[in-house]
């Protein structure tokens, strides 16, 4: 996996979290979110990071009929996400700072 | 490099297909055979053996020709039918659905499988009422699966293919022991069994490890398809075998159909195979239902 990837996916998730934080959603929602915001994904790439986030225990899943087939999943953020949120959010405040230190070339 | 595996599988098909088409002219010889006052050579069988031979081939091939375009084709498109929800999706969005399915399944318990499925299924038709183009949605589908499996943590389904051919082949020598034994009423450990069962049940294993691995991200029918042409491609082997055997008396065949290996031939090494069987299905089980412990885990 690229380092872009892999940096990406970091991000999504964290920018997944804080969009379930607001609002109860559901995997194209989300999608549709994210694009809105400026990523480029699709379904294949939000879907696994769903799951795998409720595997963890930062998510948990509420079913409910959908107009067009099987139930839809609506995904809640746990108390573990709202840790893990705040967490990313302090990671990525303190990596943007260190970056922008580097490319204002404020570094030495 | 995917080019080059799928002449290599493509070539191996043929070989296959080729066994096949034997089967017809082992079943003449056999016939022949039968005919024949006795089982020595003379030019009489043998030039009755080469029309038969030819002929046997014609016929398998147009047999083959049947069963490729009317007999499977229609198992294809009897299994291949849209069921529950997928009956929603459109022929673009239902092959994708299949491609993934088809690496999904063996990577999940049954419960676990279609819960799986049916959040596809959602995104998929969610996705196709909004008139979006599949590609748009999965991406590549075969990624898209394999992301899906890692999401759960799961071991990279090769290794369930691996276990499975083990099985297969330990389950045939054990059978092989059981059956000789049945038919001969003797001591348990003292039942020898022919080296070419040997020779077919490790290579029966490796053959479906290989199919399996390679074609993971196919159609799983296909696996079905070239499983069948290597159950009569071994008969036919073992037919041809013991025919040529027996009209020429070959000291090799007689190694090969002669009872000469001792596959338990005490009860550690029974012990040895039992513990080994039983490790291989729980194993199995381990990668299948590692998602749903770690649900358990992590509610």
């Amino acid at each position: 996996m690229s380092i872009e990837t892999q940096i990406l996916k970091g991000l999504l998730e964290g920018c997944l979290l804080k969009i379930i934080e607001k609002e109860e959603i559901y995997g194209y929602k989300a999608v549709e979110r994210l694009n809105e915001i400026g990523f480029d994904v699709n379904e294949a790439t939000v879907y696994p990071i769903l799951t795998r986030l409720t595997n963890k225990g930062i998510l948990r899943v509420e079913k409910r009929p959908s107009p067009y087939g099987p139930d839809r999943k609506y995904y809640f953020i746990t108390d573990l996400g709202e840790e893990s949120l705040q967490e990313f959010d302090t990671t990525w405040q303190h990596i943007q700072s260190v970056v922008n230190k580097v490319m204002d070339g404020g570094q030495g | 490099m995917r080019d080059s595996k799928n002449k290599l599988l493509k070539i191996f098909i043929i070989i296959l297909k080729i066994f096949l088409i034997d089967l017809g002219v082992c079943l003449l010889l056999t016939l022949l055979w039968f005919l024949s006052l006795n089982s020595t050579f003379n030019s009489y069988v043998f030039i009755t053996g080469l029309v038969t031979i030819l002929i046997a081939f014609l016929l398998s091939l147009v047999i083959i020709m049947i069963g490729e375009f009317l007999l499977f084709d229609s198992i294809v498109n009897f299994l291949r039918r849209k069921k529950g929800y997928e009956k929603f999706l459109n022929e673009d969005y239902f092959r994708e659905y299949e491609k993934i399915k088809a690496i999904i399944s063996p990577a999940f318990s049954r419960i676990k499988r279609k819960e799986v499925l049916n959040d596809v299924l959602e995104i998929m038709i969610s996705a196709q009422e909004q008139g979006r183009n599949v590609k748009d949605v999965v991406g590549n589908s075969d990624e898209f699966a394999f992301n899906i499996i890692e999401s759960y943590g799961l071991i990279n389904p090769r290794w369930i293919h691996l276990l499975n051919g083990i099985m297969v082949s330990l389950c045939l020598l054990f059978g092989s022991h059981l059956g000789i034994w049945f038919m001969e009423r003797m001591n348990f450990f003292n039942a020898l069994i022919p080296s070419i069962f040997v020779i077919l049940s490790i290579l029966l294993g490796i053959v479906l490890f290989i199919i399996s691995y390679n074609l993971k991200r196919r159609d799983k029918l296909k696996k079905v398809r070239i499983l069948l042409y290597f159950i009569f491609g071994s008969f036919t082997l073992l037919l041809l075998i013991s025919i040529i055997g027996d009209f020429y008396e070959l000291p090799l065949f007689n190694y090969l159909f002669h009872p000469n290996i001792a596959v338990i031939p005490n009860v550690y090494v029974l012990s040895l195979y039992l513990f080994i069987i039983v490790a291989t299905l729980l194993l199995n089980q381990y990668f299948r239902k590692k998602s749903l412990r770690q649900f358990i885990k992590n509610p």
